[in-house]
């Protein structure tokens, strides 16, 4: 003891330590459980009922049990501002919300008519939300959506998380992330992709809710209550119990202008814009009615497995012009229709001139109707106006003066693509 | 409190203060006042950084075994050393604030959202006030001892974020005013280069350590601009977003979820470097401190600070915003005077003396 005390007189600020420890290691044995006090969310939904924000989180609930199940719960509480509404769901819970490990956003149609991104700018700059939390919009209650979600996973194990993680990586234009929308926002064509999962009903196949389906139309009168306990206020679908739902995920996309959503773009029009893209790789091309030297007007399908996609920007007699050569390398995996003698070995390599042409054609019309969808509705989703702002930006801005913003930049774009088609 | 420390300690400790307040807030800060040009502003303090190096090697030349705080009571007389002195008091003083409130903010965020301000308070105060204590060479052979650790961090920090990479960042969209705006109002978060004029009669410095001293400098000074450069990639037009500058370039993606908690390296290596800029920051205030109050022991100066300190921040008088705050108004024209004027001036006088 004595030589304990000495230590100490030597070195005083290791009773500062001893104070530190004593004060605070009790205080962190005494002190309740993160899970105990933080409710942790996994998905919002974001919807906006008669000027009131309605706010939906999937919660995770950690209590011992000898299952090993994960039990997660649905919470809906309303605010005329989000702080409101996300104080009064952390009144509902007992918990305080917690948005750290939240990996999905929902927005309902009745939320995308309005600018969203005020609302998404509170949720990360104040509410920790994560920018790398997947957006999705959908034509339902966000509540509707959360539970026919739950009912997927604990049926199917098909988890959102992995679906929107394979289409960020595969099908879409680019990640939908909330990082990725802001970053469309605050760019000078103002325009965004948000990942887009209506959820319809089913005649056969696909996954009862409790509850009517209640889409935005019908869904005015809902009333707040905590426990994943929506009221059932009557949708428009009215349809009894046994209703069967499922959801669309068919690679759609809305385009977002300000922060508002303007229209929706279908897989047809996505799979245009993706041959501008080198990192989509999942296309099949269709050939309808393929006569050469081997078929006789035969359906072939063609899958793109490697894609080389080259864009110059340049200005020719004061128009913008985009040159893009794409380099497809592909190969047949399926014939539906006559065929001469093609050996098997070479089927999976065969192109034909007629072929060569057919693809160069096809290609051409899916990115002809993509940019029809795109200049009609003004939003750059292809960021010209940016990048040839960024390689001639004398010119660009001399051009900007021309026309009357940089919403019309696009239209004035003219597309010249090479479509060149190898084997793989 | 008469240790010295070798060159190589020298050069590691401002290898490590050249860190001080630039990962976290800062690119975003740079972003807000000029967009991507906030690279620019970054560099042209950055070079000031090894203006001030290199003014620093000339006068340790001239006097090897000086006091700086005696240099400049020789050349302009007493009243002016303790102005001078005073000043770099409360920019040391300031300087600290300024590096435990972003420090807090970061922390608050990425790791413990209910833990009080006082709990870093007591955390940080208690390592810092031992490091001072216990003098300036356990204090640089700590810093020995966790440079590679940082080093390496960072580093792989830089890497990771190449998985993130977008497009090259667009350079030259801001106009002249908001960069010299920018470089005059961020100048207060650079100059950590002073320390070793307060430092200057404990380091042993010869003419041919400092192609090594630059090495280790510059290591640091390539870091930092990779950072920002990745940072401003990866972020565009949403940069001013983010004020933990990083952890965002290694957290912000999808890409990663599935890999967790993956800016625990970035926590670790902000952990390390604030502990040793906060201690080293401290050392120079008490350094400056003890020269102008010449008969007050090291045990009241340290007083003294920890008094201040908490009264400060208990107040609330300055936190986080009020510290980014003054920091780019009101510190701006300390920072310009010990940052240029003083060495600048003690520089000259010196070799004019030399000459006649």
């Amino acid at each position: 003891m004595k030589r304990f005390i000495k230590a100490i007189k030597g070195a005083p600020i290791l009773l500062v330590l001893l104070f530190i420890t004593l004060f605070f290691f009790p205080s962190a044995i005494i002190a309740p459980a993160e899970s105990v006090s933080n409710a942790i969310v996994t998905a919002i939904g974001l919807d906006k009922q008669q000027d009131e924000y309605e706010v939906t989180l999937l919660t995770f609930l950690s209590y011992p049990n000898q299952s090993y199940t994960e039990r997660y719960e649905i919470f809906t509480s309303t605010g005329a501002t989000l702080s409101e509404a996300l104080t009064k769901a952390g009144l509902q819970l007992g918990k305080a919300v917690s948005l750290f490990h939240t990996h999905t956003a929902i927005v309902s149609e009745s939320l995308l008519s309005q600018d969203i991104a005020p609302a998404l700018n509170y949720l990360v700059r104040v509410a920790s939300l994560p920018q790398s939390c997947i957006l999705i919009g959908t034509n339902v209650s966000t509540k509707t959506f959360m539970e026919f979600i739950k009912e997927l996973d604990a049926e199917s194990d098909l988890n959102l998380e992995e679906l929107t993680f394979f289409n960020s990586n595969y099908v879409y234009w680019n990640d939908t992330t909330i990082n990725s929308f802001l970053q469309g926002y605050y760019s000078p064509t103002e325009t965004s992709l948000v990942s887009y999962m209506p959820i319809v009903q089913s005649t056969n196949d696909g996954i009862p809710l409790d509850k009517p389906l209640q889409s935005q139309q019908s869904n005015a009168a809902q009333t707040t209550q905590a426990g994943g306990e929506a009221s059932s206020s009557g949708g428009e679908s009215g349809s009894s119990s046994q209703q069967k739902y499922e959801l669309i995920n068919d690679g759609n996309e809305i385009i977002l202008k300000r922060g508002v959503m303007q229209t929706s773009i279908n897989r047809d029009i996505l799979r245009g814009l993706n041959w501008f893209n080198s990192k989509t790789t999942s296309a099949v091309l269709i050939l309808d009615d393929v006569c050469d030297q081997n078929f006789n007007h035969a359906q072939l399908a063609y899958k793109v497995n490697k894609k080389q996609v080259r864009m110059h920007f340049d200005y020719q007699n004061g128009v913008p012009v985009c040159s893009t050569s794409i380099r497809l390398f592909v190969n047949l995996t399926e014939v539906d229709g006559s065929k001469q003698e093609l050996r098997s070995k070479s089927e999976a390599s065969y192109i034909s001139q007629e072929v060569r042409d057919k693809i160069e054609e096809t290609v051409k019309r899916q990115i002809s109707d993509a940019l029809e969808v795109f200049v009609k509705n003004k939003t750059d989703v292809l960021e010209m106006f940016e990048h040839f702002y960024r390689t001639h930006r004398h010119q660009t801005k001399q051009f900007l003066k021309q026309i009357q913003s940089a919403d019309e930049f696009l239209q004035h774009v003219v597309f010249k693509v090479v479509v060149s088609v190898f084997p793989n | 409190m008469n240790q010295t420390i070798s060159a190589r300690q020298t050069a590691i400790l401002a290898s490590i203060l050249l860190f001080a307040n630039k990962i976290l807030v800062l690119p975003s800060l740079l972003y807000e006042i000029s967009s991507a040009d906030g690279f620019f502003i970054f560099i042209t303090l950055l070079a000031t950084e090894f203006i001030i190096l290199f003014i620093f090697f000339k006068i340790k030349t001239i006097f090897p075994r000086e006091n700086f705080y005696q240099i400049i009571k020789q050349y302009f007389g007493i009243i002016t050393a303790k102005l001078f002195y005073f000043l770099l008091i409360l920019y040391f003083f300031f300087k600290i604030l300024l590096i435990f409130n972003i420090s807090y903010m970061y922390f608050h965020i990425q790791v413990y959202i209910d833990a009080a301000y006082y709990l870093f308070l007591f955390c940080f105060l208690v390592i810092m006030t031992t490091c001072v204590f216990r003098g300036i060479r356990p204090l640089a052979r700590g810093a020995e001892f966790f440079y590679f650790l940082i080093i390496s961090c960072l580093i792989f920090i830089i890497l990771l974020s190449f998985a993130n990479y977008d497009r090259f960042p667009l350079f030259f969209d801001s106009n002249p005013a908001n960069y010299f705006k920018g470089v005059f109002n961020n100048l207060f978060c650079f100059g950590d280069m002073l320390v070793l004029f307060v430092i200057m009669d404990r380091v042993q410095l010869k003419r041919k350590d400092k192609t090594m001293f630059l090495r280790y400098v510059f290591t640091s000074a390539i870091i930092l601009l990779l950072i920002y450069f990745m940072f401003y990639s990866i972020f565009g037009q949403t940069s001013f977003i983010h004020k933990n500058a990083i952890s965002d370039i290694i957290t912000f993606s999808y890409r990663f979820i599935d890999l967790g908690r993956l800016d625990i390296i970035a926590i670790i290596t902000v952990m390390f470097l604030s502990f040793l800029q906060l201690s080293v920051y401290f050392f120079a205030f008490c350094q400056c401190f003890m020269s102008l109050f010449s008969k007050l022991s090291l045990t009241y100066t340290v007083c003294v600070f920890d008094l201040a300190f908490v009264a400060v921040v208990a107040s609330s008088v300055v936190n986080y915003l009020t510290a980014i705050n003054l920091g780019t108004t009101v510190m701006c024209y300390f920072a310009l005077v010990l940052h240029f004027v003083l060495p600048i001036l003690v520089l000259c006088f010196a070799k004019f003396r030399r000459q006649r």
